[in-house]
């Protein structure tokens, strides 16, 4: 088996750990050097609203400015520090489009997931169809390997963004959020907990978006769970 | 995107991209089979599991530092029409060349002439660039697109202000992976061998710099880029000092034309490579000793002051040769560098400026980093790592300087190898056909 990222060839041997894990060492694909690059997340030291990596566990500036704007529950689960090795990994992933690279993390991202039982719905943030035409897949719902998504959170085309000045009023004050809910979704929404699934919280912009979004077509409850923060 | 830009290159646009001009053309990107995939742009087979997109798609993952190819896409492409400027002057190079580069020059200006494919064969440190002037000042006059690539950055690199220098008026493009610059079309291009992957049907002669700089594998990828590269009805040379077996069974079976310049410019021959079999030598030197030949191999350049460099296979065995000598030879200054080493430029320096007595390393540093006056000791020459390429390119970096044009090639290994057979039959026949007139073009066998 060769490394995902750095294509040297993950050495199997044949220690303790591998003949009581057998499974787990098979599903290992990148080498030993390349995991250590990443880091994990250390709950007892992150922000409790984002997820982010810091000293302590207070509430960390930028969701104090959240807070003091917003108005209805969210919090987001971060499992990898966003760092350098991971900006990295999101480049070739994401933006040069090699799929294959979703299986770095797939395995683990989606036990992270599961963790979070107590969620009615499942949701991934979706990509826009001028994404499915050149990149050609959603990295969120690659990297959450054979979890299922439940497809009720759609994104705007980008040529709907003129008839932006069109809408009401009310619609309008949502500028940037290019979330809706299709109609034939909303009873499935309804009063349910929706635990929603993205690649990286950096600002934090999108996924309250798509929160928001789903509060106002009433669901009870919405939270995030995102790869790296 | 400029017109300019589709000549004779293999341009990515969404499959749905139309154009009203019909000289367009587009190109699939991929062909597929039952269970895999082919890249046609690199030419590699994939399992269609391990490379599909969503949707039924599919995509590339072995060219992907190129912009990624995908079903997703066509190549769009414009047929290469040579449209260029025509200047008053190309050539502004003043120097001279020596009779046998002139004679190896007119050979190559030649086989531009007829299109037809050409080994040049120079030892190590000949001129091969210069020997290039001229062929190619008659392609440009003669409205041809010409081509200079090598698999490394760093020749490149070297190679574009020298060019640049020679052919003042000619716009030069030089792409690699490291850059920024957008792609812009001229009459000359310096590139990697990587980026021929990009070009189709472009190049009326294309020149493939250090062709056997890598394994076999690669090879023949490598050959592939340079049959798309270049126009059905174009030419390629070859330049090396050290041709693998595909190239020698072509020059063999009269396929590709070939030109010698066995000389050195001082005129010395290579100095030959002498083997010493030590069985387990890496064992003796974990446990601190040295091969005997290799302890006599060190007295002598400590006694005479001469440097060294000991090549050894891998990187892990650096520290461990290094305490080994150490231990018998308190007193040599010397340390370790490798190709990825932080530090490499400053041990060169050292080494260089005669503050250390040798080095050992697994590389043989940038073409161009030359020690006047060295010996070389390579341990392990057995190991697979070494082609016998790079034992050739090894044993040149000993003898250089016309002040000692000699010197001690020393190889410690447990078995004599193919590559080393091989490694030692070249030097010797370049030797030979040094010392036979230069002048006669013969044949291999
Ligand atoms: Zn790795
Ligand atoms: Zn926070
Ligand atoms: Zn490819």
């Amino acid at each position: 088996m060769q490394c995902l990222i750095c294509h040297s060839m993950i050495r199997l041997s044949w220690t303790l750990s591998y003949l009581m894990m057998p499974q787990r060492s098979k599903t290992e694909t990148i080498c030993m050097a390349c995991q250590k690059t990443f880091h994990e997340i250390d709950e007892a030291s992150a922000c409790p609203k984002c997820g982010r990596q810091q000293e302590s566990q207070n509430v960390c500036k930028d969701c104090q400015k959240w807070q003091a704007n917003g108005s209805y529950y969210y919090i987001n689960h971060a499992l990898y520090q966003y760092d350098e090795a991971m900006k990295a990994y999101m480049h070739a992933y994401k933006f040069q489009g090699d799929y294959q690279l979703r299986h770095v993390f797939d395995t683990k991202f989606s036990q992270f997931i599961k963790k979070f039982a107590v969620f009615d719905l499942i949701v991934a943030l979706p990509i826009d169809k001028t994404t499915w035409t050149t990149r050609g897949f959603n990295q969120v719902l690659g990297l959450m390997g054979d979890l299922s998504n439940n497809e009720v959170l759609y994104m705007k085309r980008d040529r709907d963004e003129k008839r932006q000045s069109q809408k009401k009023r009310n619609e309008r004050l949502q500028t940037g959020n290019h979330f809706y809910v299709d109609v034939e979704c909303r009873q499935q929404i309804e009063n349910k907990k929706i635990l929603l699934i993205d690649d990286v919280y950096t600002t934090g912009r999108t996924l309250r978006h798509a929160a928001e979004t789903l509060y106002r077509q009433g669901s009870d409850r919405v939270e995030s769970v995102t790869l790296c923060r | 995107m400029d017109k300019s830009e589709f000549f004779g290159r293999l341009v990515l646009m969404p499959r749905d991209w139309t154009n009203l001009e019909t000289s367009f053309k587009k190109l699939p990107t991929m062909q597929i089979a039952e269970t895999r995939v082919r890249c046609l742009r690199c030419h590699t087979w994939h399992d269609k599991q391990v490379v599909a997109l969503p949707r039924n798609e599919f995509y590339c993952s072995a060219c992907i530092q190129l912009g990624r190819v995908s079903t997703l896409e066509n190549f769009v492409t414009l047929e290469e029409p040579n449209q260029f400027e025509i200047l008053d002057t190309y050539l502004t190079w003043q120097g001279e060349l020596t009779p046998s580069q002139k004679r190896c020059s007119e050979e190559v200006l030649r086989a531009f002439n007829l299109s037809q494919d050409h080994l040049l064969w120079a030892v190590t440190g000949a001129g091969k660039t210069e020997m290039l002037f001229p062929g190619i000042n008659d392609a440009l006059q003669t409205g041809k697109r010409v081509c200079l690539a090598s698999p490394r950055v760093d020749v490149c690199l070297e190679l574009f202000p020298r060019l640049q220098a020679a052919f003042q008026d000619v716009d030069i493009a030089l792409l690699h992976g490291h850059q920024t610059d957008p792609y812009h079309y001229a009459q000359l291009t310096i590139a990697t061998t990587h980026q021929l992957l990009r070009f189709y049907h472009a190049f009326d002669v294309l020149i493939i710099d250090e062709v056997d700089a890598f394994p076999y594998a690669q090879n023949a990828q490598l050959l592939y880029a340079t049959k798309q590269a270049k126009k059905q009805t174009g030419m390629c040379l070859y330049l090396t000092a050290t041709p693998g077996d595909i190239l020698l069974k072509k020059v063999r079976q009269k396929q590709l034309g070939v030109s010698y310049l066995p000389q050195r410019f001082h005129g010395f021959p290579l100095p030959e490579i002498k083997t010493k079999l030590v069985f387990n030598w890496w064992k003796k030197v974990k446990n601190k000793r040295l091969p005997k030949a290799l302890k006599t191999f060190l007295t002598n350049c400590q006694q005479a002051k001469r440097q060294f460099l000991v090549f050894v296979p891998h990187i892990n065995q650096l520290a461990v040769v290094l305490k080994a000598i150490n231990k018998e030879f308190p007193d040599l200054k010397l340390t370790t560098v490798f190709s990825a080493d932080e530090h490499r430029l400053e041990k060169v320096q050292l080494m260089r400026d005669g503050r250390i007595a040798g080095l050992i390393t697994t590389t043989i540093l940038e073409r161009g980093v030359t020690f006047p006056k060295i010996d070389v000791c390579v341990l392990g020459a057995d190991d697979g790592t070494f082609s016998s390429s790079a034992l050739v390119q090894i044993a040149g970096r000993v003898g250089r300087n016309p002040k000692r044009p000699t010197g001690t090639v020393l190889f410690i290994c447990n078995g004599i190898s193919r590559s080393i057979k091989q490694a030692q039959r070249q030097i010797k026949f370049v030797n030979h056909k040094a010392k036979e007139d230069a002048y006669a073009v013969s044949n291999l066998s």
